[in-house]
């Protein structure tokens, strides 16, 4: 795998922006390889179905909000994929919670929707219960209050305290604290991070540059018939004269 | 059902959720979708092949001589009236069906029927002879217990009290209540897992009509075929049993005795 330091500086070396005062630099390259690696993972974890991109939590506390309803907070942000598949599984153990059956017998929360979850019930197999739970995710507001949650249903007859869970989490650009840090992603989608970056360098290198800033008022009207905006005196009249 | 070879649900769902892509249940699909799916063909087979028979026994309903046929039954076979103790019938009578029997409100012995136990009550019917009022038939030995059916439930004659114990032998779907786990006899297993394909490529097919609709035709052929359907073939295997009453109506019919 590579490291942030070595793909970093070969974008720097391959875009030939290796003098100091550049206007790509290491920190706008770090942000682009985590943005683009967050894409790569998501690709590369839909195509292949790869556990690389895994992380588990084995104790996630579940609290309760002011309606009664059993949340927790993902640990992380997490890969925003259909039927939430950033979330790979979540998991209780009926024992743990004080239900019957046998340790070993873990039940998966299936995902659902709050508008998809009204049919749910109406079929005696599909109906949320503790032997089959579901789980829907809030990711924006709770009563104006920004939130990253995940809610069960089926589970309200219980007393949940924690569950497990295994996400594919979102690479976060602004928590890069090491340059020697590896990478998370494949190696060999490096090479394709590789070539994202150069297209998107190459692509920056192309924006013509502002040159000038002539200090001129952009909003004076020009169509006939319209009088001018009120002007400022010139710069030059109000210079003391000798 | 002559039979005692069973897979379970859980095996069902293993094999057919691989061949259709969806073991994480990630596709719009949950467990208890394809558990309800199962359950759908259960019920279906059983209608088509009537292999799940059914014994059970209720006390008597001496309030109303009124029984509501077992949740997820139909078609009643059999039904007996009996004595003794709990599941030890010491004496027993067979209970018939008896046509346009009625005692809706059943609240005693009063009722209606076409042709009633003797005229004395309701006078002779000029085209339903009585069974003692004449006199070709005065001999015709009447049932003495029966019953019949309305919209589920089941009426007894009234002299059915004389019994403890009422004993239905009916046909059901494979569970005693919606939501059960169903028990999947093996020879229904091809036909099962058929039956899920092709109720997952209907689902499909209207959310992506142009992806599916010639997935979804392959799925029910396979299903359908009256040739090389699962589902027909299920249905044989469910005639083809019970081989024993086939071999003793054979050595009955092949005895000279009975020529």
């Amino acid at each position: 795998m590579a490291s942030y330091r070595v793909v970093a500086y070969d974008a720097l070396t391959n875009l030939k922006v290796m003098f100091d005062d550049s206007d790509i630099r290491i920190p706008q390259i770090i942000w682009w390889i985590q943005v683009i690696s967050n894409r790569l993972r998501s690709e590369d974890y839909q195509a292949n179905n790869t556990g690389n991109y895994l992380s588990t939590y084995s104790s996630v506390t579940v609290s309760v909000d002011a309606n009664d309803r059993q949340y927790i907070d993902l640990p992380t942000q997490i890969l925003s994929l259909a039927n939430e598949r950033g979330i790979h599984y979540i998991t209780y153990n009926e024992e743990t919670c004080c239900c019957a059956g046998p340790a070993w017998a873990q039940v998966i929360f299936h995902d659902t929707t709050p508008a998809k979850a009204k049919r749910l019930y109406m079929d005696e197999y599909e109906k949320p219960s503790t032997k089959n739970p579901y789980f829907y995710r809030i990711g924006d507001k709770v009563d104006g209050v920004s939130v990253n949650r995940v809610y069960f249903l089926g589970t309200e007859c219980i007393k949940l305290t924690d569950v497990e869970i295994c996400i594919i989490s979102e690479l976060d650009p602004s928590l890069v604290c090491d340059l020697d840090d590896e990478i998370p992603l494949s190696p060999e989608l490096v090479v394709v991070l590789q070539q994202e970056l150069l297209k998107l360098g190459r692509f920056i290198k192309m924006v013509p540059e502002e040159r000038v800033n002539d200090g001129s008022d952009s909003s004076k009207a020009t169509t006939a018939g319209v009088p001018p905006i009120a002007q400022a005196p010139q710069v030059e009249s109000q210079q003391p004269t000798e | 059902m002559n039979a005692n070879s069973f897979v379970t649900a859980d095996h069902i769902i293993a094999e057919v959720t691989h061949a259709l892509g969806d073991q994480e249940f990630r596709g719009g699909f949950t467990k208890g979708w394809y558990m309800s799916r199962i359950q759908d063909a259960l019920q279906e087979l059983s209608f088509d092949s009537h292999m799940f028979k059914i014994t059970r026994d209720y006390d008597y309903p001496t309030e109303t001589h009124q029984l509501e046929m077992p949740e997820n039954s139909f078609n009643i076979l059999e039904i007996y009236g009996w004595n003794g103790a709990c599941c030890a019938p010491a004496t027993s009578s067979v209970i018939y069906p008896k046509r346009l029997f009625n005692n809706k409100g059943g609240n005693g012995t009063g009722y209606t029927a076409r042709v009633k136990r003797t005229g004395e009550t309701g006078g002779n019917d000029p085209f339903q002879p009585n069974y003692f009022n004449d006199g070709n038939y005065s001999n015709y030995p009447e049932a003495k217990y029966w019953y019949n059916i309305h919209n589920g439930t089941i009426m007894l004659s009234s002299n059915c009290s004389s019994f403890q114990k009422i004993r239905l032998v009916y046909n059901g779907i494979g569970i005693d209540r919606m939501g059960d786990i169903p028990t999947i006899p093996k020879f229904f297993e091809r036909a099962i897992n058929d039956y899920i394909a092709e109720r997952f490529y209907f689902v499909k097919m209207g959310q992506e009509p142009r992806m599916y609709a010639s997935i979804y035709d392959r799925a029910s052929a396979k299903l359908n075929d009256y040739v090389n359907g699962n589902w027909h073939k299920a249905i044989k295997r469910v005639k083809m049993m019970d081989k024993v009453e086939v071999e003793a109506m054979n050595d009955y019919m092949a005895n000279p005795y009975h020529k």
